[in-house]
């Protein structure tokens, strides 16, 4: 990728989302990286979500994370299904990568999709890009779409969403899969209390001083948080809980 | 913080991200410590991923001094280098000057002595933590200019979870 192409700012914008994907593991993280992405290129709307997709064919689409699309124009997609006859969907399914929706019209034959885009463009959905990743292993498919109704999406936001995808899809596989939310993270207000002063790099006895507790007690709550955390030491347990966004 | 960098950074940054994200590797990963390293003004780059006691530890050398390497893999010399007694502590990017202050003993200062006939004087090193396993990974960089200045800790910190994370994919093939 030359990146010399993209604008300073741009490229400021593009880190800082890159930088901000790597431990986001929350919807309100996510559509905070989709609403950050939906500015740098020009969209008006954005949406993402997985899909089932086997023996070439979508089943369902799942763990929608929606920012912005019309709630009306949802409804419609979901109980008519047609992410069926969605070409974005399709062609995101089959090649995977990013795509500015002009040009899978035109592959598509924009006479199969007439039907789809008059009613998608009822809502203003007309022009966008999307981008996705199609897992064959696992039989599914992400994708992020970033839509509007007037043709403003060129090549040149279509880059900046290739570059964006493989960070901001991470962020959205932790999320949806919600592996990590499974395991038992159940801690006591005098422990997230607790975590913060470790996070800080405080000693049990600084712990105890500052809480006006002993260090036996001190060391007695960093222990559990461990154990909670399925830590091995200390710093694993303040690693976790800033993955877990329990610290900031 | 991002603001702050000039585009010849980001985009310089951004490169080794890219690089660090697609590298399928140990050859791959370490063209990303070498590109790193440039991006760094530095001479030398090494990366070491170790279980919480140490009693598992690997290794990749970027560009570091093969002789020197080759002594700290077969002395187990990570067990006495104060950089990674620091990091097992306190993982966070460093520079070496900051932890030789605070390492006044007289095995830390034979270790420096010993890695400064190498030309490993002055350098900055990035702890993270895997969550996953709780291994710690140190990636560390060295010579060249040496200034190592607030700028290019800056920008370690910015890359290594991205190479952390590639370590991480690298571990799992």
């Amino acid at each position: 990728m030359d990146y010399n192409r993209f604008a300073k700012q741009d490229l400021a914008a593009m880190l800082e989302i890159i930088q901000s994907s790597i431990a986001c593991n929350t919807e309100d993280g996510v559509k905070g990286l989709m609403d950050k992405t939906r500015i740098l290129v020009c969209a008006d709307y954005s949406i993402s979500g997985f899909g089932d997709w086997r023996n070439n064919r979508l089943s369902l689409i799942k763990n929608i994370i929606n920012l912005n699309y019309p709630v009306e124009w949802m409804k419609i997609y979901n109980q008519l299904k047609l992410y069926e006859k969605d070409p974005i969907i399709w062609r995101q399914a089959a090649e995977g990568g990013v795509h500015l929706w002009t040009e899978t019209y035109k592959l598509f034959g924009e006479k199969t999709s007439k039907d789809f885009i008059v009613r998608a463009s009822d809502f203003g959905i007309k022009h966008g890009v999307s981008g996705g990743i199609t897992s064959a292993a696992d039989g599914t498919m992400s994708i992020m779409t970033f839509s509007g109704p007037k043709e403003r999406f060129k090549q040149y936001h279509r880059a900046i969403l290739n570059v964006l995808l493989p960070h901001v899809n991470q962020a959205l596989t932790r999320t949806c899969m919600g592996a990590l939310r499974e395991r038992n993270f159940r801690l006591t207000a005098r422990e997230y209390e607790i975590l913060k002063w470790m996070k800080d790099g405080k000693t049990n006895w600084e712990i105890s001083s500052i809480l006006n507790i002993s260090e036996r007690t001190a060391k007695f709550h960093v222990q559990n948080i461990e154990h909670k955390l399925n830590a091995v030491n200390r710093p694993h347990a303040v690693a976790i809980a800033y993955e877990m966004g329990f610290v900031h | 913080m991002i603001n702050s960098f000039s585009k010849t950074e980001i985009v310089g940054i951004m490169e080794t991200i890219e690089a660090a994200h697609y590298c399928a590797n140990e050859a791959g990963f370490k063209a990303v410590l070498q590109k790193a390293a440039y991006l760094l003004d530095a001479q030398y780059s090494v990366c070491g991923v170790g279980s919480s006691n140490l009693s598992r530890v690997s290794s990749v050398n970027g560009s570091y001094p093969k002789e020197w390497f080759d002594a700290y893999v077969a002395e187990r010399l990570y067990l006495y280098d104060p950089v990674v007694r620091y990091q097992m502590n306190f993982p966070s990017t460093v520079n070496w000057r900051n932890i030789s202050r605070h390492c006044a003993d007289e095995e830390s200062r034979a270790f420096f002595a010993r890695a400064s006939a190498y030309g490993l004087v002055n350098g900055l090193s990035s702890g993270v933590y895997n969550h996953a396993d709780g291994a710690l990974s140190i990636f560390s960089f060295a010579g060249g200019s040496g200034r190592f200045d607030a700028r290019n800790k800056k920008i370690l910190e910015t890359i290594a979870p991205h190479l952390n994370i590639a370590l991480s994919r690298l571990r799992t093939i």
